[in-house]
């Protein structure tokens, strides 16, 4: 598969503070990849300097073969962006809006067929500012998409948005893409980057921790299995004796215990085996009404592997 | 993950051009937000007449020299529209695009930063055009338009235009708060606009009044058009006033610049 992004050692810092740290990374035509990691990771800034908005400090970006070093208007035409923090004037109607993006391109989307794509053909008149949070978001990423790019940035699209503008937003973007545009996904949504993303970057502390498809990731990490019961001081102890027992975190007083493959199987048995000797000795029966089962994910492997806990 | 089958061909690998009908779009654009800002409409359109009103009720004699009031205040108003455009209008438009992300999604857009900056001084040439043709025409049915050298005069203005820009996008592009950058703006509004004469006749000031308000840089702006509007050549310290205010004036485009380009920086 072709790289339309291919991000290079890419590295920024400020006086005491390093937020890309030799940051590098492939998006291949075709895919869509999650960068996810915690606030300050430097996901924001890593898609400001591939936007070319914010100078890097060293590395190089390329998008479709086009340097960021060419002459910005040119490499601008490589991509598609919504920002986080970006807008349009409150008084302009989202005509007007399509009108002006378009002008910018030789072949742009047809103005009328976008709107109706974007569901915003009645708003044709409406003004920016008084359209709903999920409405400003599909008409962004209308016209990001208006040249029709090969590579789409998007960062945490669905921030603040209700589950059914949620749902029109990707639908949108189902609809306006090819199977063949490549996009990178930053997000704080570990559900939407697990179900939308073929491939996934964690980044963390201005660096790259893990990258790969999610189901990969979570078996190299051995976080296949997740089990949740009420945490005791011991509880460590006990776990390492249970076979395929790879991580724990504890939240609240709850104990999150992840294994492998290996503990997938009789992990829960044996658990309550040995949770049966401590709770007697302990006198802390309830324990074991406590203990609930399921798959690990990829908000697990985040928080396990970015050392973050739910506040 | 999505379905290839279910979204229309887009090609991959080979974008779109750039098409040079963007700036012609980006004016039109601009001139009518600009339309729709009340406040910008008020400042540009009618508070020049409001002042013309005033002054032409208020003064309706002339001077010891035989010049009528309205032919002494015509160009200070003139100019007073340009200190407007340029040190509120355009200083408070740039930090407001700056603070809600417009800029932000023009510097994503396929087309040169510069045709922004064009697009706004376009824009604010044509506003003050159509409001000093305004000014000219509702004077000239009223009382009759002296206008003895209309080059210099409008070489003059449009000079005082340049300057108001250059440090309406110096404020804009101060990393403020817009609140601050609005009253900031007002502030700097009121000293050229109280400090060059275009309020009060600077030689009605007090000695030390008038040295400090000689670099009040709309000082020789409102000198030197006064002086086109009634007919008078321009005295030597004047026309070298004019030349430092065009060195000025590039220096301060040049610092804004900077400014701008340091956004990348952050």
């Amino acid at each position: 598969m072709t790289a339309v992004l291919v991000v290079d050692d890419l590295r920024k810092s400020y006086p005491g503070r390093t937020v890309l740290d030799g940051v590098t990374l492939r998006v291949h035509e075709g895919e869509t990849i999650g960068l996810v990691g915690p606030n300050g990771a430097g996901k924001t800034t890593l898609l400001e300097c591939v936007e070319g908005i914010r100078r890097a400090d060293s590395g190089s970006v390329t998008i479709a073969g086009v340097t960021a070093s060419a002459a910005s208007a040119v490499f601008h035409l490589t991509f598609g962006a919504q920002l986080q923090e970006s807008s349009l004037p409150n008084r302009l109607r989202v005509g007007e809006a399509m009108r002006l993006f378009a002008a910018f391109y030789d072949e742009p989307w047809d103005i009328d067929d976008l709107l109706e794509r974007i569901d915003l053909r009645e708003q044709r008149r409406t003004m920016y500012g008084k359209l709903s949070g999920g409405q400003k978001r599909r008409l962004t990423l209308a016209l990001a998409l208006l040249g029709r790019p090969p590579m789409v940035l998007l960062d945490e699209p669905t921030t603040g948005l209700d589950p059914h503008a949620r749902l029109e937003l990707w639908g949108v973007l189902e609809r306006l893409t090819s199977g063949r545009t490549a996009i990178l996904l930053a997000t704080h949504d570990m559900h939407e980057a697990q179900e939308r993303c073929d491939r996934i970057y964690v980044l963390d502390q201005a660096r790259m921790v893990a990258d790969g498809p999610v189901s990969r990731l979570l078996d190299e990490a051995g976080l296949v299995t997740k089990i949740r019961l009420p945490h005791r001081p011991w509880m460590d102890e006990v776990l390492r004796a249970v076979p395929g027992w790879t991580a724990s975190r504890v939240v609240a007083a709850t104990h999150y215990a992840y294994g492998g493959a290996a503990f997938a199987g009789d992990a829960a048995a044996a658990l309550r085996q040995h949770l049966t000797a401590r709770s007697d000795e302990h006198g802390t029966p309830q324990l074991l009404a406590g203990i609930t089962t399921g798959p690990a994910d990829l908000e697990d492997l985040y928080l396990i592997r970015t050392g973050r806990q739910y506040a | 993950m999505r379905d290839a089958t279910l979204a229309p061909a887009a090609p991959v690998g080979v974008p779109a051009r750039r098409s040079p009908r963007g700036l012609g779009q980006l004016c039109r654009t601009e001139t009518v937000l600009f339309l729709r800002e009340p406040a910008a409409m008020f400042f540009t359109m009618v508070f020049p007449l409001v002042l013309l009103l005033f002054v032409g009720v208020a003064y309706t004699g002339s001077d010891d020299s035989g010049t009528r009031y309205i032919d002494l205040y015509v160009p200070q108003i003139v100019a007073t529209i340009a200190v407007n455009l340029g040190v509120l209008g355009v200083a408070i438009n740039i930090a407001e695009c700056r603070e809600s992300g417009v800029l932000r999604r023009y510097r994503l857009a396929p087309v040169p930063m510069w045709w922004f900056w064009l697009s706004q001084v376009i824009v604010g040439v044509m506003m003050f055009a159509v409001s000093a043709v305004i000014l000219l025409g509702i004077v000239s049915a009223v009382y009759g338009v002296r206008l003895d050298h209309p080059v210099s005069f409008a070489a003059v203005t449009l000079l005082g235009l340049a300057v108001s820009f250059a440090i309406g996008v110096l404020l804009g592009n101060l990393r403020m708060p817009l609140r601050s950058i609005q009253i900031a703006g007002t502030g700097v509004f009121f000293v050229m606009f109280l400090g060059s004469g275009a309020a009060l006749p600077r030689d009605a000031f007090p000695d030390w009044l008038r040295l400090i308000t000689a670099v009040n840089p709309m000082s020789p702006i409102v000198d030197a058009s006064t002086d086109a509007y009634l007919g008078r050549s321009l005295s030597p310290h004047l026309v070298v006033g004019l030349g430092l205010l065009v060195v000025f004036t590039v220096v301060l485009v040049e610092v804004a610049r900077r400014m701008s380009h340091r956004e990348l920086d952050r």
